[in-house]
Formats: structure tokens, C-alpha cells, sequence
């Protein structure tokens, strides 16, 4: 059993709060992902669970125990490095070795030899074992750290961006290594990172984190589709989110438009009025790229726009279209769209998000608001 | 133990660990301590006996003139020493930092000197200083008469010659990792903007050499002016070269004045205090001025 | 920065002679001594200077082996025995130094504690003091305790020049060293004793040596301390060079011979520790 419970866990560098004030749980065996921007306190928040930093505020029970003062050699964790912190003097086979070294680990030399030999078969590196830190490239680096980490067979796995070093191509095929060995291992996971790509895909649950600040925990399906607030919908997707700063208008008793200030842009409401919170009349719409449909046809309904740029990338193209004075990007599978093309804009209500204009919180609170075909 | 609890020994760890090198440390600290408090008494190490009478030492410390004159004649010393070995070693500096051929070889016999115990380097000055020397040897090829260099009048600069010799690959140690750390860009934009060797030295060189400039006569500052060694050694402190520490040493060790001798050194560590705390605080705003931290 | 596409061949060759001029005047008193060092006493007190001369090797085996024995005040027949205290002295303070210093640097680097500063500022503050200052209560304090002319007293005292030299620096060393890979260590299971011995202290290695290399030069070429605290028994062999001055008159070959001996042990050892010695002159505040 290896669950982790933070609860209202501060962390202060002198007068820096790095940390204000989070609380959350991970499950036993699940990966949970902690995304944000850097300066979020991702790592602090790591470093308190492994016990390397010291917790100013608040509680952090591992296995329901308070282990806050729990010094990290005691502590049943394994951490992978952003800056990998391989031992420079040791051989590959020496640093994967180490943990096991340990007067805690209380291992025979043949044990600690099968279990490197193991680590290292897994990951690939047993031609590296011979090796020292200084030889290896960025790579395999980060598989030594991790096979360090993974030797110790802790409950807890701790991994501080580790495929950020590493080119898109070696970060797609270890984002799937990984999945495969945690779930050959058992372990439970804590992974923090800014790349929404690798949290979406690794993670079981995401807690989005900015400045300290906890904005929202939920599966990956739920923190892409239902957003807590402009935050969390900006971070998440490639090109992001498109908010434009609307008022609500009555068309009818049914009907409500979200229109913006110089008129151009005007989209159905996807509230009812009764649904809409009192006195709330500014909104920010929030419409995702994939959503938006553009079309050449100038006698279909919809927004009046220009095409301003078309950016080509195999299968899909970005496209920016001026509506008004609001540019919004596109992402769509016609390739053909010339600049100063004029078309039509039109997007579908149940696509439309709402947000509000000052708090930024998602005013649609729709848990079973299900997506499909475009991601 | 509860996991709530912090261990004591977490607290106090760093403590346990500094300890025995607290423990020498406090071992020195208690004589510096007894020299205050001696320095404020009569203590004559013939007698018995101690009277505390307060800044009597001072205070006829400053009125008598071979105080000063030994105070006088000990920032001569510093100044002379500083003004010829700071720009010399930069000179030196400035010649070591292109890689011709040998230039190993001339930065390990630079510091050939500096390795040396400095009464033996002043031993082996004194044998070269010798009225019937070598030096005065070379002095006679050259038509002129021998020079009595370690007679009265000569002594202190003969002294400062040795110590230039000692020390000037000193400053040029430091000045030539200074040189070596400077950056390449601004000189490569300075020649595209076609600058002159005397503006480059003067605008780019300069300045960012200013913390290593600063720390060379920091060093050297304070090291003149505790001079012993190179005095006792060739003229084991004559009238001329009478230095601070030299005439502390013979007031402590011969006429047995320790509180008299004892207030001298703590007015020339005071001296030392405030000379070094200017300089060191001249030294921070230079690194911050050359690496742009300032605040 | 070097400016070596400025170097026309007649640039170079000025520089390389430039220096030479610098080398000789540096290199001059050390060679003109090695050389007196070998000379018979006849060759020595000839009015015009020889420099070719056959070698004897007379002042060594005087001063090595008693050869003449005449009375001089510190006794050149002892200089054996100088060379001795010079040795025992120097490498038991060094060592003594890197016992308490090396954990010491390390608790500097490493871990925040109160008085923190102060206690960095004391170390440094004993390379800034005047040595009378703090010898001559020693040399009462020694009196009553029976330390003067002892080793032990010696070794104690020449901790003022070891002791900040090592910590400083060495807490440099340290701090050189990323915190991540000791966090590592530690979350594998090592405790501060772990860490320290396997992990900090092998990184540290060479800038350790080199750094005792260089407390050794130094504390070598110490005279004051070893001249007032101590006597006959335990002079290092820098006071023990100047007993062949006397009233009478200067043996001046042995004394070449007695100087080229004592400076031997710091220029060998130099030649290993060039790379560190900027760090090293500079208590660390150069990171050379």
C-alpha cells in the first residue's frame, strides 16, 4: 500500500511562497501527473515528498503515516532528477548499484547484482554498464537515472521532468517505455511536468498547478474537456484554446447569443438563462481550435472572417481567421485557404465553452459532457 | 521515535560536525582575547605582577615618536610595495596571457619565487647583497661604485626589492586568471568597431579586471604590513627598517614590555580590520558591477 | 582572451624575450645560491665572482654530517635534526587541519545553521591577523602549560595558517558540487555520514590534495612561529638556515647549502599544484 496524501502543504523559501496551500491524494499504483508552467512549485512539491525539502506547512502522509519529518533516507521513495544527479565518479553499473549498497537496503552482492543486471536488461543500458556519466549522451542518462530509481523497488516513484532534455522523437517512445514498466512494477507514480502531451498520456489523474496554486484535479479527459477555468483550458492543447470576451444578449426566451463588444463575433449561449450565475453578463468564450469550422462558402451561416495565416503541418494546418478584431486559430484539414480569403465561421454550441470574465472559472460544470472524433 | 518529531539530532548536526575545528578555533580565539586584555595592562613578563591600567599603553603610544615612526615607516613599506608590484604584475599577467611557445614553462619558474619560505628567499638576497656580492659585482662591470645595500639608508628599499621579488608573481597570478576569465565578446565587437589598444584596455580591460585588481592589493596591503620575516632576516630590524610586527617583537621579546608591545599589534590589526573591510566591500560592488548582479 | 592573430613573429619573439628578462631576474638569486651552495670556501670568498668553479660537495656534508664543528649560535651540525621538526611539524598540522577542517568545510557548505557566518568570518579573520598578536600570549600561555618547545605546541599554533586556508577553500570544493546528486544519495537510502565519505568526499578528491599541498607550502615556509615558541629542540629548518649567522662571520656556503635543502620540499610540491593555486592564494575567492 503506498497511497500519498498532501493536505494543505505550504512551502516557503524566506519570503518566496513557493507552495500556498495544496492539498490532494494519490492512490495506490496510479500515476498522478503534476502539470504547470515553471515557477509552479512542481518541484518543491516533489522534493517535500521525497523529503528533501522541508514542509513549512501542512501535512504529507505516505501510507497514511504523517511523514513530514521523516528524513528522505528513510522515506520509501525513488526520484528521478531533472538534471538526472548521477554520481560522476561511479560507473553506470556503481550508480544503479548504489541504493542497494545502502545499510537500509540490506542486500547480498548477488542480489544487488541479478537486480542491476535486471534494471539495466529493461532499460536497455547493459552495454553501458561499464561506463561512467561523463560518456553518456542526454538519453541515456535519463535511463540510468531511472533505472536507479526503478533498482530500489520503492512504493513510491517520484519523476521531476525527465523526458524535458530529451528531442520529441526519444520523449514519445520513452513516454510509452514508462508506462510499461510501472505497470510491470506496481509502483505508484508522481510525475511532474510542463508538457500537457505527457501528462494527458501518462497520467491516471492530473493536478494542474500555476504559482503555487492548485486550479483543478481530474482524469485526463476531464481536466481537457471540462476545464476549472481559462487556465487549465489555456495550458492544455496545441494550438491553445481560443477566449474572446463576449456579452450576453437575449435573442429570445430560449435563445441567448454570446456576442462581443464590436459585434463580429456571435455565437449561441450553450446556457439557458435560468442556468447562467446572477448578475453575470461579461463572459469569455472559450472555443478550441478543432472546433471552429471554416467555410470558403460565403452564403453559409455563420461570422464574417478573413483568413490572416495559414500554417501547413501534414495532416492538419493551423489557420488564423480574423473575425472583427479577435483573431482565432483553427486547426483543420483543408490545406488550401489563401491569405485575405474571406469565409464563413461557425461553431457548434455544444463546443462553446464559458468561462467568466473576472474569476476565469469554467461556468459550465458538465461532468458528463462526452467528446469524441477530433483531439 | 514518532515520525512527527523532528530529531534532535537534525538540529544539531552542523554543530557536531564543526565542532572540532571549533574547538581549535576557540583555542586561538582565547590568546587573541588575553592580547586585549593584556594590551590594557602592565605586564612586564620579569615581574610577577599585572596592574590593569587601561589605555595607558595606547596613550603613550601615541605620543611617542618611534611609534609613529614605526607606523610611518610600515605604510611606506605597504605603499612602495603595492605601487610597484600591482602594476608590475599586471605587466606580467599581460605578457603571460598569449600561448606562444614555452609559456608553461615561464608561468611555473614565475611562481618559483612565491613558493619560497621568505627568510630564506631574504638569506639568499642577503648573500647577493653583500658588499663584496654579486650584485655589486655587476654594479662595478657597469662602472658604477658599490652600493652598501643593506647599510642604513639602503635597507628599506633593498627590503622592498625582495619583496617586489617574492611577491609580484603574487598579483601576477591573479591578475592573469583575471585576464584569462574575460569574455571574448566585447573585445571581437570592440575590434569590429575598430577600437584602439589604449581604449580597450582602458574601457573593457579595467574594469572588468577591477575585482582581481582589488583582491591583489588586498592580499598584499595586509601582508606588508604584518611584514617579519624578510626584516629579521637581513637586518634583523634596524633603525631604517623598524617595521610594526619587528619592533612589537623586540619591545615583547627583549625588553619584556608584552602590554606595550601587545597594544601596538592590536592598533595595527585595527588598521588591518578597517583597511580590509573597505577593500573587501570594494570588492563585492566590483563583482557585482562586472557580472551586472548589482542591485 | 588572447589575442593571438595580432602576433607578427617579431611580436612573439619580443614577448618570449621580455619574459626571459623577468625569468633570469626571478630564476638569478636561485641559481647563483645553488650554485654557491657547491662551492669549496675559497671559491666562495674570491673577490671576483667565479662561475666556473669545480663543484664540491664540502657544505653539504658539512651540515649533514657535523664535518666542522665550530660553535655558532644555533648549531649548523643540528641542521638534520631542523629538517626533521620541519617535516613533523608541517604534516601533522596539515593533517591535523584536514581532520577538523575538511567536516568542517563541509558543514559550511551544506547545511544553514546560526553563527554560521560568524564562525566562517573567524576562520578567515586568523589569515588577516598580525602573528605577534597572538604569539605572545600563546608564548606566556606555553610557559605555564609546558608546551614551549614542544611539537604539540607547534602543531597547535601553525593551525592559524593551516586551518582557514583548508576550510575556505575546501568549502568551495563543496559547494562546487551540484545538491542534487547529495539528494540523490540520501533518498538511496545513505545517511549524512554516507553521503559525506562516498559521495562528497571522493568528488572533492584532487581539489583536497591539492589544497594540502599547498597548506603545506605554507606552513613550511613559516618562520615566526617556530622561531619565538620554539627552541634549540624544535626550530623548523627556516630558523635553523639563519643559525649560520653569527658574530663571528657568515658560513656562507653552508648556509647556500642549509637554504637550498629547505626550499626543496615547497618547489616540488608547487610544481603539482599550479592548477590550484589561484584558488588557493586567494582563500577561494577566485574560483581559478
Amino acid at each position: 500500500m503506498s497511497t500519498v496524501v498532501l493536505r494543505d502543504v505550504h512551502k516557503d523559501y524566506g519570503k518566496v511562497k513557493a507552495v500556498r496551500g495544496i492539498s490532494f491524494e494519490c492512490a495506490d499504483r496510479e500515476i498522478l501527473a503534476i502539470l504547470g508552467p515553471s515557477g509552479a512549485g512542481k518541484t518543491s512539491t516533489l522534493k517535500m515528498i521525497a523529503g528533501l525539502e522541508a514542509v513549512t506547512r501542512g501535512e504529507i502522509l505516505e501510507n497514511g503515516r504523517l511523514v513530514n519529518f521523516l528524513p528522505p533516507e528513510k522515506r520509501n521513495a525513488a526520484m528521478v532528477f531533472e538534471s538526472y544527479a548521477l554520481y560522476p565518479h561511479f560507473t553506470v553499473y556503481e550508480n544503479i548499484a548504489f541504493p542497494l549498497r545502502s545499510k537500509s537496503a540490506r542486500l547480498g552482492a548477488e542480489t544487488i547484482d541479478t537486480r542491476v543486471h535486471e534494471v539495466a536488461e529493461m532499460l536497455q543500458i547493459e552495454s553501458l554498464l561499464g561506463r561512467k556519466p561523463a560518456e553518456l549522451s542526454g538519453g541515456q542518462k535519463q535511463r540510468v537515472s531511472l533505472g536507479r530509481a526503478l533498482a530500489k523497488r520503492a512504493e513510491i516513484l517520484l519523476l521531476d521532468e525527465p523526458l524535458s532534455h530529451l528531442d520529441a522523437k526519444l520523449r514519445h517512445h520513452m513516454r510509452r517505455e514508462l508506462k510499461k514498466y510501472q505497470r510491470s512494477l506496481n509502483t505508484t507514480v508522481i510525475y511532474v511536468t510542463h508538457d500537457y502531451l505527457e501528462a494527458l498520456a501518462l497520467a491516471s489523474k492530473i493536478v494542474v498547478l500555476n504559482v503555487g496554486v492548485i486550479h483543478q484535479i481530474g482524469t485526463p479527459s476531464e481536466v481537457y474537456n471540462n476545464p476549472a477555468d481559462t487556465f487549465v483550458a489555456a495550458l492544455i492543447g496545441q494550438p491553445s484554446i481560443n477566449l474572446v470576451p463576449c456579452r450576453i444578449q437575449i435573442e429570445s426566451a430560449e435563445e441567448l447569443v454570446c456576442i462581443s463588444r464590436d459585434g463580429s463575433f456571435h455565437v449561441p449561449c450553450p446556457l439557458a438563462a435560468e442556468q447562467l450565475p446572477p448578475d453575470c453578463r461579461e463572459v469569455l468564450v472559450g472555443i478550441r481550435p478543432q472546433y471552429l469550422q471554416i467555410s470558403p462558402n460565403l452564403d453559409d451561416r455563420g461570422m464574417a472572417g478573413e483568413i490572416y495565416v495559414s500554417e501547413y503541418m501534414g495532416t492538419d494546418s493551423i489557420v488564423e481567421v480574423k473575425v472583427g478584431d479577435h483573431i482565432l486559430r483553427a486547426l483543420t484539414q483543408e490545406h488550401n485557404y489563401c491569405i485575405a480569403q474571406a469565409a464563413r465561421i461557425q461553431v457548434l454550441k455544444r463546443d462553446i465553452m464559458l468561462f467568466d470574465m473576472h474569476t476565469g472559472k469554467n461556468l459550465l460544470n458538465n461532468q458528463d459532457r462526452v467528446y469524441s472524433t477530433k483531439s | 521515535m514518532k515520525p512527527g518529531e523532528r530529531r534532535w539530532q537534525d538540529r544539531y548536526l552542523p554543530y557536531l560536525i564543526i565542532l572540532p575545528a571549533l574547538v581549535l578555533t576557540i583555542g586561538i580565539l582565547y590568546p587573541f582575547i588575553l592580547a586585549i586584555v593584556y594590551s590594557l595592562t602592565d605586564y612586564r613578563l620579569v615581574s610577577p605582577t599585572r596592574h590593569f591600567i587601561g589605555l595607558t599603553n595606547y596613550l603613550d603610544s601615541f605620543q611617542d615618536i618611534n611609534f609613529w615612526y614605526s607606523l610611518a615607516v610600515t605604510l611606506l613599506y605597504a605603499g612602495l610595495t603595492i605601487i610597484i608590484e600591482v602594476p608590475l604584475g599586471l605587466g606580467v599577467a599581460m605578457l603571460l596571457n598569449h600561448e606562444i611557445r614555452g609559456i608553461r614553462s615561464f608561468r611555473f619558474i614565475l611562481i618559483i619565487p612565491l613558493m619560497m619560505p621568505p627568510v630564506i628567499a631574504a638569506l639568499m638576497w642577503k648573500m647577493i647583497m653583500a658588499e663584496n656580492g654579486i650584485l655589486n659585482y655587476f654594479i662595478g662591470l657597469i662602472g658604477a661604485a658599490p652600493v652598501p645595500w643593506l647599510a642604513n639608508t639602503y635597507s628599506l628599499l633593498s627590503i622592498v626589492l625582495i619583496d617586489v621579488w617574492l611577491y609580484t608573481p603574487f598579483c601576477a597570478i591573479i591578475l592573469l586568471a583575471g585576464l584569462q576569465s574575460l569574455p571574448k565578446e566585447p573585445y571581437e565587437s570592440a575590434m569590429v568597431d575598430r577600437a584602439s589598444g589604449f581604449f580597450i584596455f582602458r574601457h573593457l580591460t579595467m574594469p572588468m579586471l577591477k575585482p582581481f585588481l582589488i583582491l591583489a592589493i588586498l592580499f598584499r596591503t595586509i601582508d606588508s604590513l604584518k611584514m617579519f620575516d624578510l626584516v629579521y632576516a637581513t637586518t634583523k630590524g634596524s633603525h631604517s627598517t623598524m617595521l610594526m610586527q619587528v619592533s612589537a617583537y623586540y619591545e615583547a621579546f627583549r625588553w619584556y614590555n608584552m602590554g606595550k608591545s601587545l597594544s601596538h599589534m592590536i592598533i595595527i590589526w585595527v588598521v588591518i580590520f578597517i583597511i580590509s573591510r573597505m577593500l573587501i566591500s570594494w570588492w563585492n560592488r566590483a563583482m557585482q558591477r562586472a557580472t551586472g548582479t548589482e542591485r | 582572451m588572447k589575442r593571438s592573430r595580432y602576433l607578427t613573429p617579431k611580436r612573439q619573439t619580443l614577448i618570449w624575450l621580455t619574459l626571459a628578462g623577468y625569468a633570469i631576474f626571478a630564476l638569478f638569486p636561485l641559481i647563483w645560491v645553488v650554485m654557491m651552495s657547491f662551492k669549496s670556501h675559497i671559491d666562495i670568498i674570491s673577490p671576483v665572482p667565479k662561475f666556473i668553479f669545480t663543484p664540491s660537495f664540502e657544505n653539504y656534508k658539512a651540515i649533514l654530517f657535523g664535518g666542522q664543528s665550530m660553535q655558532y649560535e644555533a648549531g649548523q651540525t643540528d641542521f638534520l635534526l631542523y629538517f626533521k621538526n620541519s617535516c613533523i611539524i608541517t604534516i601533522s598540522a596539515v593533517v591535523l587541519s584536514l581532520l577538523a577542517g575538511v567536516p568542517a568545510a563541509y558543514a559550511l557548505a551544506r547545511y544553514r545553521f546560526r553563527f554560521k557566518d560568524d564562525i566562517a568570518f573567524t576562520f578567515l579573520s586568523f589569515r588577516f591577523a598580525p602573528e605577534i598578536a597572538v604569539i605572545i600570549p600563546i608564548y606566556i600561555l606555553y610557559q605555564k602549560l609546558h608546551l614551549y618547545n614542544t611539537y604539540v605546541g607547534l602543531i597547535f599554533v601553525y593551525q592559524l595558517i593551516t586551518l582557514p586556508l583548508i576550510v575556505w577553500i575546501i568549502r568551495g570544493y563543496f559547494e562546487d558540487i551540484s545538491v542534487e546528486i547529495e539528494q540523490a544519495a540520501k533518498l538511496d537510502g545513505y545517511s549524512w555520514w554516507g553521503v559525506f565519505t562516498k559521495i562528497a568526499l571522493p568528488l572533492v578528491k584532487p581539489g583536497l590534495a591539492s589544497t594540502a599541498v599547498l597548506a603545506f607550502i605554507f606552513a613550511w615556509n613559516n618562520f615566526i612561529f617556530g622561531l619565538i615558541l620554539g627552541s634549540s629542540d624544535t626550530y623548523p629548518s627556516t630558523v635553523g638556515a639563519l643559525g649560520f649567522i653569527s658574530y663571528e662571520s657568515v658560513l656562507w656556503g653552508q648556509m647556500a647549502a642549509a637554504t637550498v635543502i629547505t626550499i626543496m620540499p615547497p618547489l616540488i610540491l608547487a610544481i603539482f599544484i599550479q592548477k590550484y593555486l589561484v584558488r588557493g592564494l586567494t582563500m577561494g575567492a577566485i574560483r581559478g
